[in-house]
């Protein structure tokens, strides 16, 4: 175990120094350099910076050198938390990300636990009563699931809610938490606006993990271990549970390495559309306007965050199945 | 032991098994029974008589099965090649063809859409701003039944909302036309022509016959949806063609070489598949010099698109020669001299040829998905082009879509052309590979 | 005699879109206490069917529609009655109950029948704590004895194994040892050895063989496979198209096969004292069970085909002299 865990996280830094050569390039990829652009921003807004203030800002991020020794300048600051400046807000990127970063970790997180909170029971009750009534409506409703893009379930919820409701849906605080300092009431708050995009963000996710549930389970309660169990008198549900059951749950937790990118994916969209105060909104605005320093920290990190995620959920499927600790993994 | 009944020995002497056969008759049952006795005995007078052969079914390879169903079941399936096996199977999928139908219509409506929209796609009726989807009667007033008609829509101005209103004016009908002249267009760059499927005369005046209501610039929705249809429906062609040919490259070096080059093919698969992709689309994509012409913009984010969505079709193919390397079959003509590349084609390919292809159906709607997404982020096309997630950046603020909800068309359009697609790749996986439940 | 386990016009139908496939169509047949009955017939004779029908575990489609189990059961005292297992609810306490603790069953795939996430200690143990009043630490103890019971060499280290860690046979005496953990009066052998290289398929004979002397079991053994029947059986039935076409004691069938599909099967054994250049097989395959035959069944393929009167009348069971019992047309005053 401790062999697997150590080989998983070696396997992780090539990965890791990969992202970092993505997001630089998406720096560096727009004509002009950051600099360029935030002195002539600077000199917009009616503020001369001086030669030498230019210079020691080049030299800083070592602009006035080849890609090659700029990316590990940049990736060396990087790691120490300088992340660069944001030129759009004037302000160094690692104080814009703080907050919003970690809301969208609770909120990924939470769509995680809400995907597999529907998903497992689901795919199971569909899959013990295949071809039931339910099972076909659950069927249906997964295909839809899968197909719409949650941008588009955001914004027509977002209609619902104004048609119907006359209220917005938008948001993740209520007028008076919006800008008090952290507080448990604050917490509840949000947890009680949070529901909404984490049902929008986690539906297709959801989608598809009933029907990896379901056709698992099925796969699996025709195997002969379960007819094993049967001979020894178990009762039925238990015995659903405890193997069949049991077994399934594998592959449906090895998904949890696809489901968090798509999840993250989601969450930057879905928060555009609702207008909520995590990375999406963020993300965006430092894209449209060009503020990249800002834009590749932000894919740096939560291309980084979800791998450390992907990892913690391999860690503990290797913990719950023997076959892999023992390395076979091409046999599930 | 299980050879008991293996070998075979006609007392009269002559390998006549096969006229022993009592031919089952249509079933699965026929099928599953016969797995054990009878489909060695039947190999055995096709090949060598005295190797004990256990039934493909056990080993659980699936040219193996396809092969023995071939064979074996001949009520069933006379000796059919495992393709017309697929298509029969797929035949039988109601979604799957209702799917198939659903994207042929659209895939066609599309190609002819200047034909079949009645506006050209930039034609502003500027009186007719956000005018909702005309509605088409066939009954008049009295409750007589009517050819298809429309009345004409008096433009109002409601005194307290100081908002327009469209109502429509129950003194004046006016029938649809059938192949009316309207505004000119080149069909496919080639023909100029300006007669249209449907219409009304004197739109100007008494309101333009839009299906699903018009936009902020009064342009027909309908009509646009189709000629956006044209860029969203081909992004995910183009794109699943890129990454086929990425993912066949790769996957295949990855499979044929194995070793360095597998272990580096692997954790790019990884990397790609472990990162959020909308943020580094949204990069990419953001990336691209806003001054680029609108073509360039398109096959940019197709090719953003595909360099994404290859790794799962690169897994299938790698996994397709990892496994196909060691088969007999491929030793066995190894052995009588075969060249690499003539394997490679001759039987590596269609053995994995059926994977692939339902891959890239499922690849496509995501493609599709992207594109739409990136539009309507603002960071993949822009206006004047046309696209659906283009016409879907008007609906970005919730009020205008409780004001004019048929803004939304667009999106319907795409769920259920996802749909369609989606329908049809579980078909073709079901019909590839019955035996596997998923 | 002393019978323990009586099937009497057992129907186990599936109920399939293609029709309806009858598995086991009134198969009559009778185990005694202590002894080993062996059920043989080509795959798909609706052996296994039947297997899973007395332990009352077919599932949907299949249905058993009619018949009687009589399983004789002994109580506390000593005392036996006959239940009729089909009046029982399938999944109901007293079927739970006697299914694992007094009838138990093996199967033909060992490694895919034990559990590939759990401890093969826990599959054991679980199968003890089910049927027998003991504490978890008493069951493992006895899941232990078991093991060595078996010829597990380290016993207690392999209680900790998974099934993929062990091989083929290793798995096989697992299931045994599991179902004789509490000691079951009748055991049922679904081809458990079919599945093995002949050694090791030996090796398992040679240990179900000694087992059932020691804990005077019963054992129900189906095969395909005539050359174990010779070696295990008692008693023998034949199985063909879910319908019993002979029983009597094993050394008379072997001796003097009186349907011609027993015939059939008894040629296509391979043989020391022949010299021949193919083995004998039975003309044909099984039929489609969706289509029934008029008839005998076994018309088609048979070698003493009386036209006529084989794939014209339904053949009754006739008892012959020594309680033997065969179901053929050839005879009765059919046959000229
Ligand atoms: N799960 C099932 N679904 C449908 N038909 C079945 C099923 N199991 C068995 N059958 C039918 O019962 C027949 C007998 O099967 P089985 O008892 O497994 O044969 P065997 O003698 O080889 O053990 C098969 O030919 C098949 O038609
Ligand atoms: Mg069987």
């Amino acid at each position: 175990m401790r062999e697997y865990i150590l080989r998983r996280v070696l396997q992780l830094i090539p990965t890791l120094i990969f992202i970092s050569i993505v997001s630089f390039t998406i720096i560096q990829l727009p004509p002009g350099d950051y600099l360029t652009t935030y002195v002539a921003n600077l000199a917009a807004a009616g503020e001369q910076l001086s030669e030498a203030e230019i210079m020691a800002l080049e030299a800083h991020y070592g602009l006035n050198q080849s890609p090659y020794v700029q990316y590990i300048k940049w990736i060396t600051n990087f790691v120490q938390g300088d992340m660069g400046q944001s030129f759009y807000w004037d302000r160094p990127v690692s104080k814009l990300i703080g907050e919003r970063l970690a809301l969208t970790m609770v909120m990924s997180f939470l769509t995680l636990l809400f995907v597999y909170a529907i998903a497992i029971p689901i795919g199971i009750y569909s899959a013990v009563r295949q071809y039931s009534p339910t099972d076909y409506a659950v069927t249906f409703l997964g295909f839809i699931g899968l197909a719409t893009p949650n941008f588009l379930l955001a914004l027509v919820i977002m209609y619902i809610g104004i048609k119907y409701f006359g209220a917005s849906a938008g948001g993740l605080f209520s007028e008076e938490y919006l800008d008090a300092p952290w507080s448990v009431g604050r917490v509840w708050d949000m947890l009680k606006h949070m529901w909404l995009p984490v049902v929008i963000v986690g539906t297709a996710g959801t989608a598809g993990a009933i029907r990896v549930m379901r056709a698992t389970t099925l796969d699996e309660l025709g195997r002969p271990y379960v007819e094993t169990a049967r001979s020894k008198g178990l009762r039925e549900g238990q015995l659903t549970m405890k193997y069949p059951v049991r077994v399934a749950l594998n592959p449906i937790l090895s998904t949890i390495g696809w489901q968090l990118p798509q999840i993250v994916s989601g969450t930057v969209l879905v928060a555009l559309v609702l207008n909520l105060p995590t990375t999406g909104p963020l993300l965006w605005r430092a894209l449209m306007s060009q503020d990249m320093y800002l834009a590749a920290s932000f894919i740096m990190i939560l291309s980084t965050l979800t791998l450390v995620g992907t990892l913690l959920s391999d860690i503990l499927l290797a913990w719950i199945d023997p076959r892999i600790r023992y390395g076979d993994r091409g046999s599930i | 032991m299980t050879a008991t009944g293996d070998h075979n020995s006609p007392s009269n002497g002559a390998p006549s098994q096969v006229s022993g056969i009592v031919a089952p008759s249509d079933s699965e049952g026929a099928g599953r029974h016969s797995s054990e006795l009878s489909s060695p005995s039947i190999a055995d007078s096709r090949a060598s008589k005295d190797e004990t052969i256990s039934s493909p079914y056990e080993r659980g390879n699936l040219s193996d099965l396809l092969d023995a169903d071939g064979a074996t079941g001949e009520s069933r399936t006379q000796y059919l090649t495992p393709r017309q096996l697929m298509i029969i199977r797929f035949g039988k999928n109601k979604l799957a063809l209702l799917g198939l139908w659903f994207l042929l219509l659209i895939y066609a409506s599309v190609l002819f859409a200047p034909m079949i929209a009645p506006y050209d796609p930039f034609h502003r009726f500027n009186k007719h701003l956000y005018v909702p989807p005309r509605e088409i009667h066939i009954r008049d007033d009295a409750g007589n039944w009517q050819r298809p008609f429309v009345y004409a829509v008096k433009i109002e101005t409601n005194k307290e909302t100081f908002t327009r209103e469209f109502i429509e004016d129950r003194n004046q009908r006016y029938p649809i036309k059938l192949f009316v002249h309207g505004d000119p267009y080149k069909l496919w760059g080639l023909w100029k022509m300006d007669w249209h499927l449907f219409g009304v005369e004197n739109a100007e005046e008494i309101g333009p016959i839009f299906l699903l209501g018009g936009d902020k610039f009064g342009r027909d929705i309908f009509g646009r949806v189709l000629f956006g249809g044209r860029i969203s429906l081909t992004i995910g062609l183009f794109g699943v063609a890129i990454s086929l040919f990425i993912g066949l490259l790769l996957g295949g070096l990855s499979g044929l070489y194995g070793g360095t080059v597998d272990n580096i093919v692997q954790r790019l698969i990884e990397f790609l598949r472990s990162i959020p992709t909308i943020p580094l689309w949204m990069g990419l994509a953001a990336a691209m010099p806003a001054d680029w012409p609108q073509i360039r913009i398109y096959f940019g984010i197709t090719i953003i698109l595909s360099l994404l969505s290859w790794t799962t079709l690169a897994r299938v193919v790698r996994g397709k020669f990892l496994s196909l390397r060691n088969e007999d079959f491929v030793l066995a003509a190894q052995s009588a001299g075969a060249s690499q590349w003539y394997l490679i084609w001759q039987h590596l390919v269609p053995s994995f040829m059926s994977y692939v292809l339902v891959d890239l159906t499922l690849a496509i709607p995501n493609m599709i998905l992207g594109e739409t997404a990136l539009s309507f982020l603002g960071l993949g096309l822009v206006s004047p082009a046309v696209s659906w997630g283009v016409m879907l950046k008007d609906a970005q603020q919730v009020v205008e879509i409780a004001i004019h909800p048929w803004i939304l068309w667009p999106a319907m359009f795409v769920v259920v052309t996802v749909l369609a697609f989606n329908f049809i790749g579980d078909g073709l996986r079901d019909a590839a590979d019955p035996y596997a439940d998923l | 005699m002393d019978t323990l386990l009586e099937v009497k016009n057992l129907q186990t139908y599936f109920f399939m879109a293609e029709g309806v496939a009858k598995a086991v169509d009134s198969a009559t047949f009778s185990i005694q206490r202590g002894q080993v009955l062996g059920v043989v017939g080509e795959s798909g004779c609706g052996k296994s069917v039947t297997a899973r029908s007395i332990m009352r575990m077919v599932r949907p489609p299949g249905h058993t529609v009619d018949g009687e189990i009589l399983y004789t059961q002994t109580d506390e005292a000593g005392q036996s009655a006959p239940v009729d297992l089909l009046q029982l609810p399938a999944t109901g306490p007293e079927m739970r109950s006697i299914r694992g603790g007094e009838i138990a069953m093996i199967f033909q795939e060992p490694r895919a029948s034990l559990s590939p996430v759990h401890r093969i200690g826990d599959q054991i143990t679980e199968n003890i704590l089910l049927h027998q009043d003991v504490s978890p630490s008493e069951a493992k103890e006895i899941a232990i004895e078991m093991l060595q019971q078996v010829n597990i060499p380290l016993a207690d280290q392999r209680m900790n194994a998974y099934a993929h860690q062990l091989s083929g046979g290793m798995c096989q005496r697992v299931m045994i040892a599991m179902a004789l953990s509490c000691h079951p009066s009748l055991l049922i052998a679904d081809e458990p050895t079919t599945a093995l290289d002949v050694t090791t398929e030996a090796q398992i004979l040679e240990l179900m063989q000694a087992l059932q002397a020691n804990l005077n079991m019963a054992i129900m053994f189906i095969t395909h496979d005539l050359g174990i029947i010779a070696d295990m059986a008692d008693e023998v039935t034949v199985m063909y198209l879910g319908r019993v076409v002979e029983r009597g004691s094993a050394s008379d069938i072997f001796r003097d096969p009186k349907h011609p599909y027993t015939t059939a099967l008894l040629e296509s054994l391979p043989r020391m004292d022949q010299k021949r250049e193919w083995l004998q097989t039975i003309r044909g395959v099984v039929p489609d069970p969706y289509s029934p035959l008029n008839g005998c069944p076994f018309h088609p393929r048979c070698a003493h085909f009386m036209p006529g009167i084989c794939n014209e009348i339904v053949p009754q069971p006739i008892n012959l002299e020594d309680g033997r019992e065969v179901r053929c047309l050839l005879y009765t005053e059919h046959a000229v």
